[in-house]
């Protein structure tokens, strides 16, 4: 129950990271576009958008790794933690903290698991039983597709910066905002999430910087087992 | 004989000062019909069920208020699925199409929409009123060190991940998770039996079907709002991609269904059965003055229908369908009254003649169906007053208002030479009641009754195949309701909660009660007493363990790098009393919709319900339990057994008085009781037909049927009083032929609700043709072979 309601916040997050770092400069099938430049503040956007919706039509595999600052009240300092993104299309997933926990969301179709400490600790989870399972990877799956309708119907996007191309989102519904405020993503030349500031209703704000990313590299079904 | 001496006279007395007026009377009699139709009309022809549960003994009566009242019985269920969408789309478009077609419509697609961040936060700091003393053992682990160090190590955990986010409140006013363990019997509320969810989403088990439950907000029983909303349904799921199945259930839909086809026979029967008579009529009587006699039937079937409306404060649609028969007896006074001054040298003449049977007639048929008012079911009650009203309208109108209108010495009608005398041949008479009366007792005896109150209402192939289908998809078997009652417009709901408390206890303490098979919504809404226990075990806890508890926390934290001031909500949510869980706090907290299926109140109680699957079967220790606290259980068999009982018993009852009534009453009126027999061998006659019949087609008897049975013996006994007038002379030749269109324009009535869909109308039609026929036979062609027209022996 205590989960249900925090879906969308973690469902933006996580689908904001995946979707806006598929972009890497090497090994994609698209080349090594650029990303559009701004002709009026509306096409731009629209153009910007757009540009990221193609990249991730030729995605097949992701791997990358991040790190997290998060400054929060409730701590006296920043809580630093590491961790790494895996994607495997169409529907295989994992989000995993290695440091200072360990523990991953994996999903695998419509079965997967979670681990805290180990991954002999896994608790295990159908999306058609798990509704908070369910919306986490229908979402995020959703969000590396790129489907515009989705996110233009729950959050306003902004580009603040095409050099280098930076967009800000501010969510639309109420619930979402109580939590947070707005998230602003960095990209880098070739279309390249670089970093991710979320900035919370009550005054934190959470750092994600994205690193040795890899797109359409081996990665075998098992890695998701 | 002095007192049909004087009615006689002042019949008469009347007849010779409204005799200059006999047009404008007609006139005016036309009128006065309009005016009672318009009334009747005006005041409304509703469809209630509830008119048919017999008030005796009291206790059913009110489990079938309960029933009517419970809000689960009354929500729609929607089942939806279409290949290639999932149920949560389909379930989202469908919503949105109903909310459409009328804002103001609950619409369930799911139980936990209304939640929040700001809802949990809240519904947390109400959580010590849920405090339970096997909930306090849970809190003694708070002592524990190493317990605390888990929990904040935890919250780092969550803080660190996204999640965290939304728990930032959550946690600085629950580091340690007691709210989880405060609400976890909130976990095993049921949402429903046999209704899942997935993905926030009412579902079956196979998560295939999208379910709605829609509460509707106009009452059941009414059947004008009920179709506007199945036409609503259907144009809403009619906007669903192409290929969608969808099943719909509930008592609305069986409301609209029963409305409509009650409409649809009085559409079909009415118009036939006037249309038979008014053929009757031209068969037998062609003259023009014969259609002076359509006007009685149709003044008392418009009076009757007037006074009933205004009397009972409306009319129900089954006994305007009734109406039909009173059209066929009503038209026999005036027929009977049409032969005779007909027949007659002079209209007083004729009136002198009819008058003696015609009231031995009414008295006896207005006895039979007088005992009908104190039937325990409200619609045969007002079946009685109807029929009270039309006999004794039909009388007033046939002996006042009719001869102003009739010519007399236009049939040409031979008396007998001798009036006033008959023999009866008292051995095969005799022996012929002797076999009718053992037939009765012996099928009697073998009666099947029928109590299920779902076969007196229309419920066509479709409907119950979607009920069919609804209950393989929720895989259930029904319901059974426990209900908590409390009385008063203030304390009504305290009240109930206090039952209701007692109720979940019993239940999950029964062995034979799975806990998962419970919807109650005790855990999350107990009474104010139970909530004010909760809190002073809270206050108590942590009065004896604040210092020791919150040293473990400060330390820990530290440890961990929380901020000092990191935990004070934590800090002032244990030191402060929190407020009471109510109504509104429940709503805001997004617990609506449990609230919904469970609380029905009116201004002068609340009733609380708590549902357990029908397949649950309860000790009878249990059952004592419930009952002693205060509770009513209603299980659909338990309720099915006695409905049976109490309506076989009154049908029994109320037989068995009509049938002694018509023996007093014709025992007085032909004065003998040698004669009587004659009189009541139609009756007889008709009744063990109709019961051979019964017998014959395996038909269970139900409450309608049994409704009919008085009738039959009430309506019969006419014909053997007039055709004894006859074979005595009181009546001359032509009272044969009128006996013989009397009864068959009473069959044209009765035997068109053999027309009828709905099974009321058709038990009625039923019973009362095989009934009327089989007497009519008796009185046209067994009486005659049995009763000389010669001077009476002294016995």
């Amino acid at each position: 129950m205590n989960r249900l309601f925090s879906l969308p916040i973690f469902f933006f997050l996580m689908l904001c990271l995946t979707a806006f770092v598929l972009f890497p400069a090497n090994g994609t099938a698209s080349g090594t576009d650029a990303a559009p430049e701004a002709s009026s503040a509306e096409s731009g956007l629209d153009d910007a958008l757009d540009f990221l919706r193609q990249r991730a039509t030729s995605l097949v595999t992701l791997s990358c790794a991040f790190t997290q600052e998060s400054n929060i009240p409730l701590f006296t300092h920043p809580i630093m933690s590491k961790g790494l993104l895996l994607f495997k299309r169409p529907n295989k997933l994992i989000w995993q903290y290695v440091e200072p926990v360990q523990e991953a969301f994996v999903l695998n179709g419509g079965l997967g698991f979670r681990w805290e400490d180990s991954k002999e600790n896994r608790i295990p989870f159908s999306t058609a039983k798990d509704p908070v399972a369910a919306f986490v990877g229908n979402q995020l799956l959703s969000w590396i597709r790129i489907d515009l309708n989705m996110i233009r119907a729950q959050y306003h996007v902004e580009a603040i910066s095409y050099t280098p191309l930076t967009l800000l989102l501010t969510p639309l519904k109420n619930e979402t905002w109580s939590v947070i405020r707005s998230i602003q993503i960095v990209f880098d030349g070739q279309g390249t999430a670089q970093t991710v500031t979320l900035s919370e209703a009550r005054g934190g704000t959470t750092l994600i910087r994205f690193s040795h990313i890899k797109v359409n590299g081996s990665l075998g079904d098992e890695v998701f087992e | 004989m002095k007192f049909l001496n004087s009615v006689t006279a002042f019949v008469l007395g009347v007849y010779a000062q409204l005799k200059p007026y006999g047009k404008l009377t007609a006139f005016l009699l036309a009128l006065f019909t309009a005016v009672c139709a318009t009334s009747t009309f005006r005041l409304g022809i509703r469809e209630d069920i509830s008119a048919l549960i017999p008030a005796n003994p009291p206790e059913l009566s009110q489990r079938f208020i309960y029933l009517q009242r419970a809000p689960f019985m009354s929500l729609l269920t929607v089942a939806v699925r279409c290949e290639g969408h999932s149920p949560e789309s389909l379930a989202e478009q469908l919503a949105e199409a109903l909310k459409a077609e009328d804002p103001s419509l609950l619409v369930y697609t799911g139980p936990q929409k209304a939640f929040s961040v700001k809802n949990i936060s809240h519904l947390c700091s109400l959580a010590p009123n849920l405090l339970t003393p096997e909930g306090l053992n849970g809190l003694e682990t708070l002592l524990d060190p190493g317990y605390v160090e888990k929990a904040l190590a935890r919250d780092v955990r969550m803080l660190i991940s996204p999640e965290g986010l939304a728990f930032r409140d959550l946690i600085a006013l629950d580091p340690l998770g007691i709210c989880p363990m405060l609400l976890a019997p909130m976990q095993k509320t049921g949402v429903a039996n046999g209704v899942h969810v997935r993905h926030g989403y009412f579902t079956d088990n196979m998560g295939r079907y999208a379910l709605l439950l829609i509460h509707p907000q106009s009452p059941m029983t009414d059947s004008t709002a009920a179709s506007a909303l199945m036409e609503a349904i259907d144009r809403a799921i009619a906007s669903l991609p192409e290929g969608t199945k969808s099943f719909i259930s509930g008592s609305y839909r069986h409301s609209a269904v029963n409305a409509q086809i009650v409409k649809e026979d009085l559409a079909r029967v009415l118009p036939v059965s006037s249309l038979l008579i008014v053929l009757l009529f031209l068969l037998f009587i062609r003259k023009r003055q014969a259609l002076s006699l359509l006007l009685v039937p149709s003044a008392a079937f418009a009076l009757a229908g007037a006074c009933v409306a205004v009397l009972l404060g409306g009319l129900s649609g089954i006994v305007v369908g009734f109406g039909s028969v009173l059209l066929g007896i009503t038209a026999d006074y005036a027929i009977h009254t049409y032969f005779s001054v007909s027949g007659a040298h002079s209209v007083e003449e004729g009136l002198k003649g009819v008058l003696p049977p015609l009231a031995a007639a009414m008295g006896t048929t207005s006895l039979a169906f007088a005992v009908l008012l104190f039937s325990s079911i409200p619609a045969i009650r007002q079946m009685a007053l109807f029929a009270l009203v039309g006999v004794t309208g039909a009388f007033i109108f046939s002996l006042f208002f009719l001869p102003l209108l009739l010519t007399p010495g236009t049939l040409n009608s031979m008396k007998s030479p001798k009036r006033g005398t008959a023999t009866l041949r008292t051995l095969p008479a005799t022996g012929l009641a002797v076999f009718f009366l053992l037939i009765i007792v012996l099928a009697f005896a073998c009666i099947r009754t029928d109590g299920d109150i779902r076969n007196l209402a229309y419920a066509p192939q479709e409907l119950r195949h979607d009920e069919e289908a609804i209950r393989g998809i929720h895989r259930t078997n029904g319901l059974s309701l426990i209900v908590a009652p409390g009385n008063g417009p203030v304390t009504g709901l305290d009240m109930a909660l206090v039952v209701n408390d007692a109720v979940y206890g019993i239940l999950r303490q029964a062995e034979e009660v799975p806990e998962e098979s419970i919807v109650s919504i005790a855990p999350i809404f107990p009474s104010a007493r139970k909530q004010e226990q909760a809190r002073a075990l809270w206050r108590e806890f942590w009065q004896a363990n604040t210092i020791e508890i919150s040293q473990n926390v400060q330390k820990t934290a530290e440890d961990l790098g929380f901020a000092a001031e990191a935990f004070a909500p934590f800090k002032a949510w244990i030191s402060n009393t929190p407020e009471a869980i109510g109504i509104e706090l429940l709503r805001s907290s997004g617990l609506g919709f449990l609230l919904d299926i469970s609380l029905s109140q009116t201004a002068d109680n609340t009733l609380v319900y708590t549902t357990l699957a029908a397949d649950v079967d309860l000790s009878p220790q249990t059952m004592q339990a419930l009952a002693d606290a205060g509770a009513c259980i209603i299980s659909p068999s338990s309720f099915r057994e006695d409905m049976e009982q109490a309506s076989g018993r009154d049908i029994l009852i109320f037989c068995s008085f009509t049938l002694f009534a018509v023996i007093l009453s014709a025992c007085i009126a032909v004065r003998g009781a040698v004669k009587s027999l004659a009189v009541l061998l139609p009756t007889l006659a008709g009744f063990t037909l109709v019961l051979i019949l019964f017998h014959c087609t395996g038909t269970a008897v139900n409450l309608f049927h049994g409704a009919a049975l008085p009738l039959v013996i009430a309506l019969s006994v006419d014909y053997g009083i007039f055709m004894l007038a006859v074979l005595e002379g009181k009546l001359g030749s032509e009272g044969k032929k009128a006996v013989l269109f009397s009864g068959l324009t009473t069959l044209a009535g009765f035997g068109c609700l053999l027309l009828a869909r709905h099974p009321a109308l058709f038990s009625l039609g039923f019973v009362v043709s095989g009934g009327i026929g089989a007497s009519l036979v008796m009185a046209i062609w067994g009486l005659p072979l049995l009763v000389k027209p010669e001077r009476m022996r002294a016995s």
